[in-house]
């Protein structure tokens, strides 16, 4: 794969680290694992200072805030039940599946994007038709779905948004995942069954919040251990997260800005408070109705920075992250507006009082904040 | 903390260090020191198997020293576990503060109790009690001096838990808190060492940790005090043993040999034996993740002697769990545990960890368990698992114990109070307690049995103070019985104090706590202590009770609070109220508070809408009646005539009950109702509306009826005009309605009625002369009517 690409997938991205933790893994593998479940978990959360491989290679931390959710996601899949990943928009969720399928499979792309219009022959098998009506019902004439080569193969077949699909088609992965077989009954007895070869196993992402999604059998449910993905609430965590995620996208678009420590930690406090509902003082705020994850923060921060760049003075401020805030948080709730100025009205302005600084200049931006329409 | 020393105690311990800790413990001198944890099962295993084979002749134990007279009496056989030993703090005379030493089967201390029984070593608890503490554990401000405090005895994990070094071992172990560091390093990884190795381990763990304190911190929360008893008393032992063991916490036995011995007199210390339960235990231990899990470690306990004891345990537990998250209608089946089992093995081998803990059963049990997010879903199997590793058991106490303390309170209560005290019948009292100090006295013992639910005695009537009901009669009648149950219940309750007053006490500040931010419940809570002659108690509920009227959102709780206060103030004398200081100004900041929520009335639910109608009168009651209470006129019109905008579209009584509010207050007059009256019968609930009107302004005010009325006149002209079928529809509500009026206001109202309809009293009686069937198909639908209502009353 090209890697002038806009978004390069995570076994490319992170080549080095996963050669260099190949190159020392010495425990034993599950079947058809490129690497140990320790090492898996290495690769996700980082060496933690520790220098990897002949390259002398520190592996980074890519997912924050939870490391036991990481060890019980290697767990669950090396074992005989698929791993169900659950939270807000924005968590991370697709994030840790691509990385988990990239260290056990060496591959994140044998993913399914589940939709309203998936049907079963996205998730199973189709047909080439010109073959199958110059030769009849051969393998030859059968186009895999990404689930029918990760069985062939042994290797993590990904499902993105599978209760976006209609209940229907989700349960033709029931037999899927009890059995570890696939049936083909146009093909002839010997190749009218798919045995899935040992490593094979799905992780699946859903969204916890969104409207408009499918329920998901008792029966399938019972096929996966499933992990709740929450916001990080480490705040230091959080702002270094942001700072970093967002300096990268900057200078990605070769955008040169400051970005100041208090004002990403201002953006993130304000971005935790709304989500639990309470300020650090114990005020009590209303939730607005986004989930306001930390992608979200690294979105608005991002937005600041080139907002900045082209518009301002070179150097992010809290004004920046006010226009773009609103952005954020109101997404298509009218009551939504009212929730932020209200919390600008009871946090913001006390803070600023008392601590004056970034939050003083966050207040004073608070004009820039759009006016909620009359009703 | 460097990385070395961390990695040093996890896998080999350099020279130094060990060299150093060997010199504490002390294994080759007369003077052994061994390091444990409360409630640590691996450290009782490794004592125990270290007990037997060293055989001092004397054990010195931490624990209460003021219990040492009866020490013999922990290690009976016929206890049940879990029990605890309860030492009360008190400030002039009243009870301030309480600790609890809970023993279960795993305790070391009890396992040293037991085995130095069998080996018939000289026993002794060496620490101070609770009770004979200075400073910490006394109130240290009025916020803390409101209760009874339950604090675990002599807790050593809290420097453990909290030093710098524990924090550095957190981060470097991968571990979530110290629960979960304590859980790996030590029960786990302890368990498979021998107890010279597992020793060490901790000991040098508690050196670190204590490097991190200062002396002055350490003297602040009294360590070096109680260290100062225990080196005395181990200098005492040394007369007259030559082979000593100390069981300590690992903090005080790495300073131990260093602590200058001083010793202390038992001044106050009160200390008992109570059983005691799990769920107790549970609660006590504070685990960070919220379950700390008795019963799995009893599991382990009980199995010790089996291969994998950790792995049994979470097997058991994981299935049980399952089973009753089944039970609650999860879809849960054989499978889900048996992977569940296998998730929580795994994981703790992918951890590295020896055997399974109770960090990896819990985390199996929500990833294998939990269809959904954990957060939406999880309530019930997390509910379900909680209740599998805190278990139920509740200990019991063998003969030796002899009759707990608050038995013999309860006893001596009696006889001082010159009651009965045989089985038998029930038998009759009669306090005259306005009259007699005695009679008074009895009161309040017998109020004080009722609130803890003691079967002995039970009022029969006379005055009610905390209601405010029949406080014109002067005798209090009880009837009393001592039934076995009484002492049943009174063991029950034995843990929470040595008195019956002070067990009422504690019960007391629970409701409060429970109660926050709920004025009326507080305020019921003051009076209740104010009945049971808690008056220090209830002094300190008056600044809650003040705060919580600021947060309080609900104008009924406020009123009915302010009713309940008004009626102390009422009886003031009777129930020495004025020993309280700040009754009146309370009683009066609630109907305030309850003034300005007003508007927030007209959106109760329909179910509440008797508790308006009575608060609404109280409060009017005192505007006319007690100045002093009232809030001022002008806050209560503005914020009754805003909230009766917010009831006329919502609630038809309520609206009429400020009709009627409004009206006795001057404002308005009766023409204004009765167009109100007029518009609801012609509006969209006209059956129901109109009587629900008519009985909210008579719940205020039943004049508004009587004379000439042009409510009455409004009333009658609906009845005259409507179709019969509407008429009947609206005929129960109005009935309803009209059941507000005393009898000799019904009959001045049906002869004004009479008089206004041109019919006379003689025609009104004669048209009752109907022919009896008619008669008794009237009857027979009123009964239906009656009952109906009734059952909508929810009264079947």
């Amino acid at each position: 794969m090209a890697e002038n690409v806009l978004r390069p997938a995570s076994e490319v991205l992170y080549r080095d680290e996963l050669a260099a933790l190949e190159s020392v893994d010495e425990a034993p593998r599950p079947a058809s694992w490129r690497l140990s479940p320790r090492m898996v978990a290495t690769f996700i959360l980082g060496s933690r200072g520790k220098k990897v491989g002949k390259k002398d290679l520190e592996i980074s931390q890519k997912f924050f805030g939870d490391d036991a959710l990481v060890e019980r996601s290697v767990v669950t899949l090396a074992s005989h039940r698929g791993l169900m990943l659950i939270g807000d928009p924005g968590t991370a969720k697709s994030m840790l599946s691509e990385l988990l399928a990239a260290a056990i499979s060496g591959t994140s792309l044998l993913t399914i994007q589940g939709s309203a219009a998936t049907t079963e022959d996205n998730i199973k098998y189709s047909w080439n038709y010109a073959t199958l009506l110059a030769k009849g019902p051969t393998p030859d004439a059968l186009v895999p779905s990404p689930l029918y080569t990760s069985m062939l193969e042994g290797k993590l077949c990904r499902f993105e948004e599978l209760t976006r699909c209609p209940l229907e088609v989700q349960d033709s992965l029931v037999s899927v995942m009890s059995d570890k077989v696939m049936l083909v009954p146009e093909l002839r007895a010997e190749s009218a069954v798919v045995f899935a070869k040992e490593g094979f196993n799905l992780i699946a992402t859903a969204n916890s919040r969104d409207r408009g999604v499918n329920e998901m059998s008792a029966a399938l449910k019972r096929r996966f251990n499933f992990e709740t993905v929450r916001s990080i609430s480490d705040l230091d965590m959080e702002i270094e997260l942001v700072r970093r995620e967002s300096n990268k996208l900057l200078a990605r678009s070769n955008v040169k800005v400051d970005m100041p420590r208090e004002v990403v930690e201002i953006l993130v406090t304000a971005f935790q408070e709304m989500r639990s509902g309470e300020s650090k003082e114990g005020v009590r705020v209303e939730k607005p109705s986004t989930a306001l994850s930390t992608a979200e923060a690294v979105g608005v921060a991002y937005a600041a920075g080139l907002h900045a760049f082209y518009y301002g003075t070179h150097k992010v401020e809290p004004a920046h992250m006010v226009q773009h805030l609103s952005g954020a948080v109101v997404k298509d709730a009218v009551d939504d507006l009212p929730r932020l100025a209200n919390y600008f009205e009871v946090v913001v302005r006390e803070r600023a009082k008392r601590h004056g600084g970034a939050w003083s200049a966050l207040h004073e931006a608070s004009a820039l904040l759009p006016k909620a329409p009359k009703t | 903390m460097s990385r070395e020393v961390i990695v040093a105690i996890e896998w080999k311990t350099p020279r130094e260090l060990e060299k150093r800790v060997d010199e504490i413990l002390g294994w080759s001198t007369g003077v052994a020191l061994f390091p444990v944890r409360h409630h640590s099962p691996t450290c009782a295993r490794q004592l125990e198997r270290w007990l037997r084979k060293t055989k001092p002749t004397a054990i010195l134990i931490e624990g209460p020293s003021a219990y040492n007279d009866r020490i013999e009496v922990l290690s009976d056989p016929e206890h049940v576990t879990p029990f605890s030993l309860v030492a009360t703090a008190r400030r002039d005379g009243e009870v301030v503060g309480r600790a609890y030493y809970p023993f279960c089967d795993y305790s070391p201390e009890l396992v040293a109790l037991r085995v130095g029984k069998s080996l018939g070593a000289e026993l002794r608890f060496i620490d101070l009690s609770f009770g004979e503490r200075g400073g910490r554990h006394e109130p240290i401000d009025d916020e803390h001096a409101n209760a009874p405090e339950e604090t675990l005895g002599s807790a050593e994990d809290g420097p453990l838990a909290r030093s710098s070094f524990t924090e550095a071992l957190i981060a470097e172990s991968g571990c979530r808190d110290f629960d979960e560091v304590w859980e790996t390093l030590f029960e786990l990884r302890g368990w498979d060492l021998s107890p010279h190795d597992w020793a060490v381990k901790v000991t040098a763990y508690a050196l670190l940790s204590r490097q991190g304190y200062s002396a002055k911190e350490l003297e602040a929360d009294e360590t070096l005090e109680r260290e100062e008893l225990m080196a005395w008393h181990l200098t005492d032992a040394q007369k007259k043993h030559a082979k000593i063991a100390v069981v300590t916490g690992a903090f005080h036995t790495v300073a131990l040999r260093e602590s200058k011995p001083k010793a202390k007199s038992h001044k106050d210390a009160e200390v008992f034996l109570a059983p005691y339960t799990f769920p107790r235990l549970d609660a006590l231990l504070g685990y960070a993740s919220g379950m700390s899990g008795p019963e799995f470690y009893q599991l382990v306990w009980d199995h010790r002697d089996k291969l994998t004891p950790f792995a049994h345990a979470a097997e058991r537990t994981l299935v049980e769990a399952s089973r009753l998250a089944r039970r609650d209608g999860e879809i849960l089946g054989t499978a889900d545990a048996i992977s569940a089992t296998a998730f929580a093995t795994e994981l703790a081998s992918f951890r590295g960890r020896p055997h399974v803990g109770r960090v990896e059963v819990i985390e199996a049990a929500r990833s294998c368990f939990v269809k959904g997010d954990t957060g939406l879903v999880g309530a019930r199997v997390q509910s379900a698992l909680a209740e599998v590793m805190r278990g139920t058991r509740v200990g019991k106490l063998g003969p030796s114990a002899g009759q707990s303390p608050l038995i013999q309170d309860f006893n001596q209560r009696l006889q001082k109070l010159r009651l009965p005290l045989e089985h038998g019948r029930p038998q009759a009292q009669e306090l005259e307690i306005w009259k007699s100090d005695l009679a008074l006295s009895r009161s309040r013992f017998f109020h004080q049995t009722n609130y803890l639910e003691i079967p002995f005695a039970q009022k029969q009537r006379g005055p009610d103070l905390s209601t405010g009901e029949d406080l014109h009669l002067t005798i209090e009648h009880w009837a009393l019985q001592y039934v076995p149950e009484v002492e049943t219940r009174l063991s029950e309750l034995s843990h929470l104090g040595s008195s019956v007053e002070d067990v009422a006490a504690a019960l007391l500040v629970k409701a409060v706590k429970e109660a926050e931010g709920k004025s009326a419940e507080l305020a019921k809570s003051l009076l209740g202590g104010l009945v049971m002659g808690l008056h220090g108690h209830a002094e300190r509920l008056v600044p809650r009770l003040a705060a919580s009227m600021f947060s309080d959102d609900d104008p009924i709780s406020l009123l009915s609070a302010a009713q309940l206060l008004r009626t102390v103030l009422k009886g003031r004398e009777r129930l020495s109220a004025s020993m309280v200081r700040g009754l009146p100004q309370l009683a009066q900041q609630a109907y305030v508070q309850g003034a300005l929520r007003l508007e927030k009335l007209a959106s109760v639910s329909p179910d509440r809408i008797d508790q308006v109608l009575e608060a609404l009168s109280g409060l009017l009651d005192v505007a006319l009646t007690d100045a002093k209470l009232s809030p001022s006129r002008e806050l209560l019109l503005d914020h009754a005539k805003a909230a009766r905008d917010v009831a006329r579209a919502k609630s038809p009584s309520i609206f009429g009950a400020l009709d009627g509010f409004l009206l006795q207050l001057g404002v308005g007059n009766l023409e204004a109702l009765a167009k109100h009256l007029e518009s609801l019968s012609r509006g969209r609930t006209k059956h129901d509306g109109l009587g629900a009107y008519l009985e909210g302004v008579l719940a205020v005010s039943r004049q508004a009826l009587l004379g000439d009325s042009a409510l009455l006149t409004a009333l009658l002209e609906h009845i005259e005009k409507s179709e019969w079928d509407d008429f009947l529809a609206s005929l129960p509500s109005l009935r309803r309605a009209l059941t507000r009026l005393t009898p000799a206001e019904t009959n001045a109202v049906a002869e004004r009625a009479a008089k206004e309809l041109g019919v006379s009293k003689e025609d009104a009686t004669a048209m009752l002369a109907a022919p009896p069937e008619v008669v008794s198909r009237l009857s027979t639908w009123e009964e239906s009517y009656v009952d109906a209502e009734r059952a909508w009353g929810g009264n079947p």
